[in-house]
């Protein structure tokens, strides 16, 4: 009996427990994520306002960090791309990206991921209490910020999808917008940002888009579009502000182009975009081996040969006999436009006056070895010797500066067929005097063409290995002429002979866009690839 | 009246020697029993049989049920005897006499049981009597009590107490109670029918002498631990296998447990993919994978989820493989990969026993790479940069004068392999046991010690491992385990990279050229000035200033498990478990200065680390009720629990995760023929969102024991078993929050994708299964068919980047996967002192993705396609190696199709789709990296004192990848890829690659830009089909009578060999560990171990 009475008690109080369980149960089981938020508790204050726009901000590419613009020399005839660090630039010259190209694929979800964010800053920021015109101010940035985002894209994969508003999950199946619509797009937000925006701002707030910014990407847009009126126009705001001016060293000329890649001129008004701490790790990507530096792009004799000689002659102009000694020790007697100094470590050069580069015999500096340079030749821009020990540092990487502005204008000039209108000239010789060059010689220099010969070496010198060269190549329709066959290197100053160090094949029909990434084409069947990929 | 039958079987094989002691002394101590007893009533009982030619044990059995005497008698004693018989009205006794010696039998009477001996046993022990007598020494009392093995032990009344191998001093009275007289320094043995014969040598005067008896059952009858209970073997009608922990823990060098499942259980595949001190736990799949996502089994010690892998396999007492749903469906949300149900010893009521086992050994890697020496590479290097339009980078006269080596500092030829490589690294384990207790309490206290060193520098692990299971009866009725575990785990590595069970430090040797030099000559003034290869690839370096690496494991574990038996038949039990693990992490280095030895320059700074951090916080907490219910009634046989559990993980600081279910088990047997299993779990989880947190997961078996049908009459057929079970289980392992969309809450990002109708994968298993004794149970079988069909499998759907949106899982898969299993178990007795076992056993896999929305999926060279098999290969198709006759004169124009830039000595690809170009259009599925066969096989001899065992283990063909995305892992077949980051060629791949004067190579040459080569493609899939040797062992028992002086009650030496040998095609890795670079292999380990009691 007692155990029939136990028993019933057991049951009674299973039920119990059972019925205490249900009960208990849904809030048992419900444990939310203890750290995240939804849109609708988080928009609210100026610094979620900050702190979203920085975001959109973040995917604006540095020169040796985050997304290297420096790195795009090697997919041009300035450098030479060796290693795995930062991906397969390499495999691009030899013809050999697909649409698995890792370069091609992190552009891509890069870009549009900022894009998104940006929409995003854009369709919630009217919740955030702030203050009103510091509010249209942010979403001026975000709308600048987006467009320039797309202008990335759009100037290397052509048609791409133009994305105004933050995609929900059923639309995310985008077709690509032609490019004229996607251009005008950008040129009409570009303009809008570029007349309402601050042209400058202070302190923390430095490295914002501001009212020159704008500008100048509306010419770099110019000038890849070959719409030169629109360049023209874009650089000639920037030039009459008066905002910027190219840093110059008072007291020693010839060091200002160096400075200005270094702590020295960090902080200088030629600035109108740039990323900051962009550079922080230059030294790892360009510097020497014997230096402690792991050198993933290598100068090529072309861009060591472009340089003028401080008379402000090419080599070749020299004769036969000038270019071999030119070739065998490029900046022989010091003669060379300083710019080559200042971008461009050679042979035999004395790194800090303690230590001689030697890529041909010094075991730690061998061309070949690996991490060592490929050519002879080691980037110098941003190589500040105060990197050495920690290998890192905080110099910011300028993505737009004011002598590009100026180059642009006289190019687009000179394409208008205003190459003889006085600012040109001066705009020229403002760059090559800040790089203690003379000024440019008018009586070779008197024609259309000649002009534009000039403009475009004046380019390369000024603006080596800064990342534009792949754009100008392409809008010069030189790039299949200069990317195929073989790249060299420096020449051995004891046998002579010059360095072989790859070779090379470009296709414009195909390499002249990039392929559109697999991860895109197969969730997104209105996805067309570009052709030939 | 209570019948009973005891069959004994002599194919229990780890006991077989001393079964064949057992059944001596049993017989000795009957026949004693014989002498002295008195004539029952029972024994005069008449019966009446008509019998024609049926087995003995067919009258036997007959006769037990005309009588209420008790006929106990052994399986194997009267096996393959028939009798016919046809007599009324006789006396028991007489009838026995008279037919029992027809087949050499006798009968001896006992305490009102019958039972059946070998007829000669009467005189030779009577012989063996009268020696031992003749010994006359100091006599001493010992008084106790005697307990079978159960939990809560049973007193054991009638137990007969003889001195080894002589007279019987005593008979256990009510509560199990004795008292003996004996001289002094006797061996005691205490003998009942049905439980192992136990001695004790007694040298003093004892109060309280508990001595405890094991159970000695046949096969079938075999207690197995099933999901949340226990049953016997020949109730279950599910699948369920069990691993020989005899065979596979004891004495065995395996850091983790996870090793030990390798061979011995069908329908495992068990792959030990890294041999890195702490690193080196196996991945287990049962039966295959059937989903995408985490195929991990999950793994209960003592009902508590718990990672195997910290458990000392010294404490582990049965290790149980739930595969199908029947058997797995209990566990529910969470048993869609199987189960492993892990138990640990307990403490038996007895003497306090003292167990030590302990080894030593070495390892010894079974893959050491073998690379070129410092002029081979740099002939090699100026070939590859040449090929590639580049030039020489060494001279001739460097070359030469690396040759010779009249010069080391400056042409060195190094070889880095046996700079950092220890051959012999060594192991050793040391357990120690105490156990023991009352019918109050009962204790078992294990202490572990495991140093483990790695073959690289700084490597090693040592893991301190305490559990004591304690047992109390606080009544009859009620009782209560209360285990305490606690696991300090050291781990240490250099400061260099570590991943997935391999280390960076590994892939340096693929990457450091013997050209470099590994430290100059010392020079006054200068710190240390090591070669720098890169940025210091120099493991020389890292062991001696790199620094190091350290992780330490915690975890302490509390698990009470309280049961109330309310009546006989029902039981309520309950279970509370806390687990807290605390796994930390060190980093140490100090700060080093790396000059140039030729400039002087500063090259790198290594900055001082310092960096200490807790990796995981985890708790875990368990609570649940069960009630549980067993009645035999006639010929009917219920066995009904159900319960609740909660359970709450906490992961980190506030990552939670809780589960509620509900679960119901009913198992009915009708006259040990018919047999059902029903069981049912509710499991409400907190990683799904509202509406969709429940999942129901039902399951059924039926079984039917042939053999004890009356129809059947096969006399070579022991037991017959066929079972057949379907069922749902669960898999709810997707990771928290996926029901959730959520943004930063620092910067508004978005940062998880959820999705509010995620729900639980569902798994279908069918299950047919058939278990065969035969030839008097010397041969056993076991096959099991399956068909699993995985719905709602969890998928990641790509989603088009341009839209920036995170990919929300989603429930689309279906995957199918089905095999089968065979399992043989065989016996034999070659004579007294030698016999031998022999298990194989053998498994077919197949799964099939059959639909997949969005699919394929392509990850790296993996892909998911429909009508492929999870994971397979993808890629282009080669056809061997493109050849001058494959080009123009000009070697630049080819014939065939070619990737853009391949010339002679490249790998040729199939033009797939015919259009005349190599491109992405070209590629296909290619291979398939899961094994579908998988076999071992276990033999195991006997001759006297020595025993030898070993295990075969393999897999039938499947592919190994090795060229993993032509980057680091690449090294391994892509030497001196400067578009990645060099590498130094095997002196393998160098002797076989394509060269011009080695036109017919098996490998491509090798270039300094191998783009075209490193494509993923099956030219770089090995078949992995391989055979190993997992396990030789040899042991020797010492001889008791001499050790005994020194309080050894017995002892065990062996030497145990850990994959000896290895039979496989697959060149430069290991077939089992594959991998690449990085990889730390499985290591061959030779250890000596002694097991002692005291």
């Amino acid at each position: 009996m007692k155990t029939k009475y136990r028993f019933k008690k057991t049951i009674l109080g299973a039920i119990l427990a059972l019925s205490i369980m249900q009960v208990s149960c849904d809030n048992f089981l419900t444990i939310d994520s203890p750290n995240g938020v939804s849109d609708e508790q988080w928009w609210n204050t100026e610094t979620d306002a900050y702190n979203a726009i920085a975001q959109v901000y973040a995917g604006i590419p540095g020169g040796s960090s985050g997304r290297n613009i420096m790195y795009y020399s090697g997919l041009t005839d300035e450098a030479v791309h060796r290693g795995d660090f930062k991906g397969a630039y390499d495999d691009f010259t030899r013809g050999l990206a697909t649409s698995r190209w890792g370069v091609a694929q992190s552009l891509w979800a890069d870009d549009y991921t900022c894009i998104r964010r940006a929409n995003r800053f854009l369709e919630n920021v009217d919740k955030v209490f702030m203050d009103a015109s510091l509010k249209e101010r942010m979403i001026l940035e975000a709308r600048a910020l987006r467009a320039y985002y797309h202008m990335e894209l759009m100037m290397v994969f052509g048609d791409i999808p133009l994305l105004t508003k933050s995609l929900k999950v059923e639309e995310n199946k985008q077709p690509r917008t032609s490019i004229d619509e996607v251009y005008s797009f950008i040129v009409d937000e570009l303009k809008v940002c570029a007349e309402l925006l601050p042209s400058t701002y202070t302190n923390a707030d430095r490295h914002r888009v501001t009212s020159g910014t704008c500008w100048a990407l509306l010419a770099r847009l110019g000038m890849f579009k070959k719409d030169y009126e629109l360049a023209k126009l874009a650089s000639k705001k920037i030039i009459d502000s008066k905002v910027y001016k190219l840093w110059k060293n008072n007291t020693n000329k010839a060091n200002s182009f160096s400075e200005l890649f270094g702590y020295t001129g960090e902080l200088n008004d030629e600035r109108i975009f740039f990323k900051e701490n962009g550079c922080s790790n230059a030294w790892t990507s360009f510097a020497p081996y014997g230096i402690g530096g792991e050198t993933y792009l290598s100068p090529t004799n072309t861009v060591v040969d472009n340089f003028e000689t401080k008379q402000g002659k090419t080599i070749y102009e020299l004769g036969a006999d000038s270019v071999a000694i030119y070739k065998k020790n490029p900046n022989y007697q010091n003669n060379r436009d300083p710019r080559l100094s200042a971008s461009v470590f050679v042979p035999h050069e004395n790194f800090q006056g303690k230590y001689i580069l030697d890529p041909f015999y010094n075991p730690a500096d061998k061309i070949g070895l690996t991490k060592s340079t490929a050519t002879g030749f080691w980037i110098k821009k941003y190589i500040d010797p105060r990197d050495q020990q920690g290998k890192t540092g905080t110099l910011d990487f300028m993505i737009i500066r004011y002598a590009e502005m100026l180059l642009t204008y006289a190019e687009a000039m000179i394409e208008l067929n205003q190459w003889n209108d006085a600012s040109v000239l001066a705009a020229i010789n403002d760059v090559r005097d800040r790089a203690a060059m003379p000024v440019v010689n008018t009586d070779v220099y008197n024609s259309q063409s000649k002009m534009r010969e000039l403009i475009r070496r004046e380019r390369q010198a000024e603006l080596a290995f800064e990342g534009g060269r792949y754009h100008d190549i392409r809008r010069w329709g030189i790039d299949e002429e200069v990317m195929n066959g073989q790249v060299y290197g420096a020449i051995n100053p004891t046998t002579g002979e010059i360095t072989r160090v790859q070779t090379r094949k470009y296709s414009r029909d195909r390499e002249y866009l990039w392929p559109i990434p697999e991860v895109e084409l197969i969730p997104n069947e209105n996805m067309v690839q570009n052709p030939n990929y | 009246m209570k019948l009973r039958y005891i069959r004994q079987s002599i194919l229990f094989e780890e006991h077989k020697l001393s079964r064949i002691k057992y059944i001596m002394k049993i017989s000795t101590v009957l026949i004693i029993g014989l002498l002295t007893s008195i004539s029952t009533m029972g024994y005069t009982q008449r019966v009446s049989v008509r019998l024609k030619n049926v087995p003995l044990k067919t009258l036997l059995e007959e006769l037990q049920k005309q009588t209420d005497v008790a006929l106990l008698f052994t399986e194997n004693l009267i096996a393959n005897k028939k009798v016919s018989l046809d007599i009324k009205d006789i006396k028991l006794t007489d009838l026995l006499n008279k037919e029992l010696p027809k087949h050499s039998l006798d009968f001896k009477t006992f305490n009102g049981q019958i039972t059946i001996i070998p007829l000669n046993d009467r005189k030779s022990e009577k012989v063996k009597v009268e020696v031992e007598s003749k010994s006359i020494q100091e006599s001493i009392t010992v008084k106790g009590r005697v307990f079978n093995t159960n939990e809560p032990p049973l007193a054991l009344e009638g137990v007969n107490i003889s001195i080894k191998g002589g007279n019987t001093v005593g008979v256990t009275g009510s509560g199990g109670y004795y008292t003996v007289v004996v001289t002094k320094g006797s061996y005691l043995s205490f003998t009942t029918v049905g439980h192992h014969t136990k001695e004790v040598l007694v040298t003093k005067d004892e109060n309280n002498l508990t001595v405890s008896l094991q159970d000695d059952v046949a096969d079938v009858e075999e207690v197995v631990v099933v999901g949340m209970t226990e049953m016997q073997k020949k109730h279950i009608a599910s699948s369920v296998a069990s691993l020989n922990v005899a065979s596979n823990i004891e004495g065995k060098a395996i850091t983790n447990l996870s090793q030990s499942l390798q061979g011995g259980v069908t329908g495992l595949n068990v792959q030990q993919g890294s041999g890195l001190p702490g690193g080196d736990a196996a991945t287990i799949k049962i039966r295959g994978i059937s989903t995408l996502n985490n195929a991990d089994p999950l793994i209960l010690v003592d009902g508590v989820p718990m990672d195997m892998n910290h458990i000392d396999p010294v404490t582990v007492e049965s290790v149980t493989i739930l595969k199908d749903a029947a058997a797995a469906a209990i566990y529910g949300a969470r048993a869609a990969n199987g189960v492993i149900l892990v138990t640990t010893k307990r403490g038996k009521a007895g003497q306090i026993n003292i167990l030590y086992d302990g080894y030593y050994g070495q390892q010894n890697p079974t893959q050491i790479p073998e690379f070129v020496d410092a002029p081979t590479y740099m002939h090699m290097y100026n070939y590859a940069t040449v090929a590639s339009g580049g030039q020489p980078f060494y001279t001739e006269e460097e070359i030469q004068k690396t040759s010779s080596g009249e010069d080391p500092i400056n042409f060195p030829n190094t070889n880095w392999v046996d700079e950092i490589i220890d051959k012999y690294s060594p192991l050793t384990s040391h357990s120690l046991s105490i156990s023991g207790g009352n019918d109050v309490a009962r204790f078992a206290v294990t202490g572990n010690y495991i140093y483990q060193k790695g073959m690289l520098p700084l490597n090693q692990m040592d893991r301190f491992n305490i559990r004591a299971n304690t047992t109390v009866s606080l009544s009859k009725k009620f009782l209560v385990n209360l285990d305490v575990l606690g696991i300090r785990r050291n781990t240490m590595y250099p400061n260099r990279s570590l991943s997935n069970g391999g280390i960076r430090m590994l892939d340096d040797l693929y990457r450091l050229p013997p050209t470099i030099l590994p430290k100059y000559p010392q020079e006054e003034g200068w710190p240390t000035i090591y070669g720098r290869y890169a940025d210091i690839v120099n493991p020389i370096a890292y062991a001696e200033v790199g620094g190091t690496l350290g992780y330490q494991y915690d975890q302490a574990t509390i698990n009470l498990q309280p049961k109330w038996s309310i009546s006989n038949n029902l039981n309520l039990r309950g279970q509370f478990s806390y687990r807290l693990n605390s796994d930390v992490y060190k980093q140490k280095r100090d700060n080093f200065y790396f000059f140039d030895y030729y400039t002087k320059q500063l090259v790198q700074t290594w900055a001082v680390q310092r960096d200490a951090y807790s990796e995981t916080r985890d708790t875990y907490l368990f609570m649940s009720t069960m009630l549980d219910y067993n009645k035999s009634l006639y010929k009917h046989n219920i066995y009904a629990m159900g319960g609740f559990s909660m359970e709450k993980f906490n992961n980190g600081y506030w990552n939670m995760s809780a589960l509620a279910s509900a679960y119901a088990k009913v198992n009915y047997s009708f006259d040990d023929r018919y047999l059902a299993e029903l069981s049912f779990r509710a499991d409400g989880s907190s990683k799904f969102g509202p509406g969709q947190k429940w999942g129901y997961f039902p399951s059924m078996a039926l079984g039917w024991n042939v053999h004890n049908e009356n129809f059947f009459n096969v006399d070579a057929i022991s037991n017959l078993k066929v079972r057949a079970s379907y069922g749902l289980l669960g898999n709810e392992n997707i990771g928290l929050y996926r029901y959730q969309n959520l943004i930063n809450t620092t910067n508004g990002t978005e940062n998880v994708w959820g999705n509010p109708d995620i729900t639980w994968e569902k798994v279908h298993i069918l299950d047919l299964g058939l278990d065969l004794s035969i030839l008097n149970n010397k041969l056993g079988l076991t096959f099991d068919y399956y068909d699993k069909r995985t719905k709602d499998v969890i998928l990641q759907p790509t989603v088009a980047p341009s839209g920036s949106l995170g990919s929300a899982p989603l429930n689309s898969g279906e995957v199918y996967n089905k095999g089968f299993e065979l399992s043989l178990n065989y016996n034999q007795d070659i004579s007294k002192d030698f016999s031998f076992s022999f298990r194989p056993g053998f498994t077919y896999n197949k799964n099939e993705i059959t639909n997949l929305f969005g699919g394929p999926y392509l990850s790296g060279i993996e892909i998911n396609e429909v009508g492929h098999s999870i994971k397979s290969y993808y890629g282009y198709v080669s056809n061997g190696i493109l050849q001058y006759s494959d080009f123009e004169e000009n070697k630049i124009n080819a014939k065939v199709p070619i990737v853009a830039g391949q010339g002679p000595g490249d790998i040729k690809y199939v033009d797939l789709n015919d259009d005349g170009i190599i491109d992405e259009n070209d590629q296909q599925v290619i291979g398939d990296p899961t094994p579908r066969i998988n076999y071992f096989a276990n033999f195991s001899f006997n001759y006297k004192r020595l025993d030898l065992e070993f295990l075969l283990q393999g897999t039938g063909k499947h592919d190994y990848s090795a060229n993993l995305g032509g980057k680091s892992s690449g090294y391994l077949w892509h030497p001196i890829n400067m578009s990645a980051s060099g590498g130094v060629p095997t002196t393998y791949r160098a002797s076989n690659s394509w060269r011009d004067n080695n036109q017919d190579a098996i490998y491509p040459r090798i270039l300094a830009n191998p783009a075209t080569n490193v494509l993923r493609s099956d030219f770089w899939l090995f078949n992995a089909q391989y055979m190993r040797v997992k396990f030789i062992q040899l042991g020797y028992r010492l001889n008791n009578d001499f050790l005994y002086k020194y309080g050894i009650k017995n002892s065990r030496i062996y030497l145990n060999a850990q994959n000896p040998l290895l039979f496989t095609g697959i060149k430069q890795a290991d077939p089992e560990s594959q991998g690449g670079s990085w990889t730390y292999g499985i290591m061959r380990t030779f250890t000596m171990g002694v097991t002692a009691n005291f």
